[in-house]
């Protein structure tokens, strides 16, 4: 409630609230004949008049002469208006004839008929902001300090850990007696649990220090989640676990992602599915339409499930939740981190549970527009519901000869891949660094690249550095194709091809890839 | 069999990490030279260069980073492969890396595998034989 509306009219008022002492704020009704009618005590505090002395006089008085006259227009203006907000820059002189800076907001009040001013101290207001801004440089040198020293520190522990690693992978491959293998086998396991550990902690460290940013931009959600998928089914496969995809609802939909942080946090969720889960279990993977444009990612396992009690617990760092008590690896990091970069992207990552039925893992994300592609592009969703030789996959194919492109791309959908398209380097470039497909065709003969050019271009950027090219040439010489390989491609198929070979290629350079 | 060996150098300062990586390359034909700091990998660069140069990144004198641009600005060695080994990962020092010159990339902890096919990658499937 306003102190200066308690009073009853017409009689000049001076008026504490128990807050004036905290305040360093001027307020003051101003009749229509521009005298001060109602006053807080602040301002004998700020500007050191007696209060009496103040009441019914005019106001442009203590106003430094350049003001005055912007003063009375906005005072006019705010009686005018009846309704108008004015704002203004005002000096006033203190009991000691210097000027202080204030900054004065106002309205007319038809309760009282005076107009209410309220005016702060720039100078106190800066020297405040100042205050702020200081704290706030303190509070991001400490974090970065701390995210410098873990970044030493990760440094420091990962020298040592090279050699405990290295080492013991040479052993390993010198070929031991089974009993020192055993040995070697142990001494690698913990050096590798270690240095997930160091590059967990590190990335926590990151994120927390602010030094971690995401750079989000528009993901092709399917593409991501069948690329993950492909690496993670070998440990279900292992483990004889069934997986279960239904991306029906995400079916061209992009989301606002960082994809090599988003991808980071599927595997470690896929990874989890596949560890906690039973043998023989399922792993069921989906998307849906969430609310206020979101889509909703789940990833459910059919492993023991945990209690309210447990799943509380679910991302407090190293908690393992029990498993500590079994023989199954693990940092008790992963989802920490996992939780913290789909925060970092504007995401949410929850989870639900039930004890005996299993756990349901929840990414919901921000859905994009899908972002325009080049007239030339196209990306085409696998035939036959994606089952086939390259299921799960994706194949970007670069090519400049259209009757050349559309049989590639029959031939890769109809191998159950995703297929997208480009015709001259520049977008094939760009679109393996916006898609990351699983594979590449490049035709060699590229109206602006060359075949080595855009396989150095390829294999020097982070984001496509491990994905297989496989050359595509009419009249390749022996020394072209040796050049080829040099330059880093995992195979070469001579034109014309036989469709039944190329994808047998392709499959066997996704086999081959790590 | 091949007319040459090829002659790798380790720059690396860590004994043990440089013993690490011998141990690794030896698994491939190849010669071998060691140089604990960035000074003595150009003395020994300028006497007679090496086909490929793996070199540490965090050494006392020398940076990685420096060597790595002395050694792009010397005839003898602007054009030999230059691998850079180090305990960071993150994007910017890599740039940083490949920015000074350097051709790749490879971070600590590595597998004597990703050692090799690098080693490959750079002299050429037919150069080197690999391990079993």
């Amino acid at each position: 409630m306003n102190p200066l509306r308690r009073a009853p009219a017409g009689k000049p008022v001076v008026e504490a609230t128990p807050y004036d002492d905290l305040s360093s704020e001027l307020r003051a009704g101003i009749d229509d004949a521009g005298r001060l009618r109602r006053l807080t005590s602040t301002w004998e505090r700020i500007l050191g008049h007696r209060r009496d002395e103040l009441l019914d006089r005019a106001l442009v008085d203590l106003v430094h002469p350049d003001d005055v006259t912007g003063v009375l227009s906005r005072l006019r203006q705010a009686l005018e208006s009846k309704s108008e907000k004015i704002g203004f820059e005002a000096r006033l002189r203190d009991s000691r004839g210097e000027y202080v800076s204030l900054e004065w907001e106002g309205r007319f009040s038809s309760d009282d008929g005076l107009v209410h001013l309220a005016g702060r101290d720039l100078a106190e207001r800066r020297r405040m902001a100042s205050l702020v801004e200081r704290a706030e440089e303190r509070a991001d040198r400490a974090s970065r300090a701390e995210s410098g020293f873990m970044s030493r520190m990760s440094h420091e522990l990962r020298t040592p850990l090279t050699s405990v690693i290295g080492f013991s992978e040479l052993l390993l491959k010198d070929g031991l007696e089974p009993q020192l293998e055993l040995k070697a086998e142990q001494v690698l396991k913990a050096g590798r649990h270690l240095l997930a550990l160091i590059d967990e902690l590190l990335d926590i460290s990151r994120v927390d220090g602010g030094t971690m940013t995401a750079s989000t931009e528009p993901v092709q959600v399917n593409g991501l989640l069948r690329d993950a998928l492909a690496l993670a089914e070998p440990q279900a496969a292992g483990r004889d676990l069934n997986v279960r995809v239904d991306l029906e609802a995400s079916r061209d939909v992009y989301v606002m992602a960082d994809p090599q942080r988003l991808r980071q946090v599927i595997l470690n969720l896929l990874s989890n599915a596949v560890k906690y889960n039973r043998p023989g279990g399922e792993i069921v993977l989906s998307c849906e339409t969430g609310a206020e444009s979101t889509l909703r990612v789940r990833i459910r396992d059919t492993g023991a499930g945990l209690t309210d009690e447990r799943l509380a617990r679910m991302f407090v760092p190293f908690d393992r939740l029990g498993a500590e008590r079994t023989s199954i690896e693990g940092t008790g990091l992963g989802l920490v981190l996992s939780q913290r970069l789909i925060e970092l992207m504007g995401g949410r990552l929850s989870a639900e549970s039930e004890v005996g039925v299993g756990t349901t893992f929840t990414i919901e994300l921000g859905v994009a527009k899908a972002p325009s592609l080049e007239p030339d592009e196209t990306i085409s969703e696998p035939d036959s519901n994606g089952q086939g030789l390259l299921s799960g996959h994706s194949v970007l194919i670069v090519e400049d000869n259209a009757t050349n492109l559309d049989l590639l791309r029959e031939l890769v959908v109809g191998a159950g891949a995703r297929a997208m398209t480009a015709r001259d380097g520049r977008s094939g470039f760009d679109l393996a660094r916006q898609q990351e497909p699983s594979l590449i065709l490049l035709d060699v003969h590229l109206p602006d690249f060359g075949g080595t050019v855009m396989v150095d271009a390829l294999s020097k950027d982070s984001l496509t550095e491990g994905i297989p090219v496989i050359a595509l040439s009419a009249d390749g010489t022996r020394a072209q194709k040796q050049k080829l390989f040099d330059h880093g491609i995992v195979d070469y198929v001579t034109k014309p091809f036989d469709g039944a070979a190329l994808v047998e290629s392709v499959q066997q350079a996704l086999a081959r890839r790590r | 069999m091949s007319p040459a060996t090829p002659k790798v150098m380790l720059v690396e300062d860590e004994d043990a990490v440089r013993l690490l990586l011998r141990l690794t390359l030896e698994l491939g034909a190849v010669e071998i030279v060691e140089a604990p700091d960035g000074e003595t990998a150009l003395d020994l660069c300028s006497e007679d260069p090496p086909d490929v140069i793996f070199l540490d990144w965090a050494m006392p004198g020398m940076t990685g980073i420096e060597v790595c641009r002395a050694l792009r600005s010397e005839a003898a060695t602007r054009d030999t492969p230059i691998v850079m080994l180090t305990a960071r990962s993150s994007d910017s020092e890599r740039e940083e890396g490949l920015a000074a010159g350097a051709d790749d990339y490879i971070a600590k902890p590595f597998s004597p595998e990703t050692l090799l096919e690098k080693l490959r990658g750079l002299l050429g499937a037919d150069v080197l034989l690999g391990p079993a």
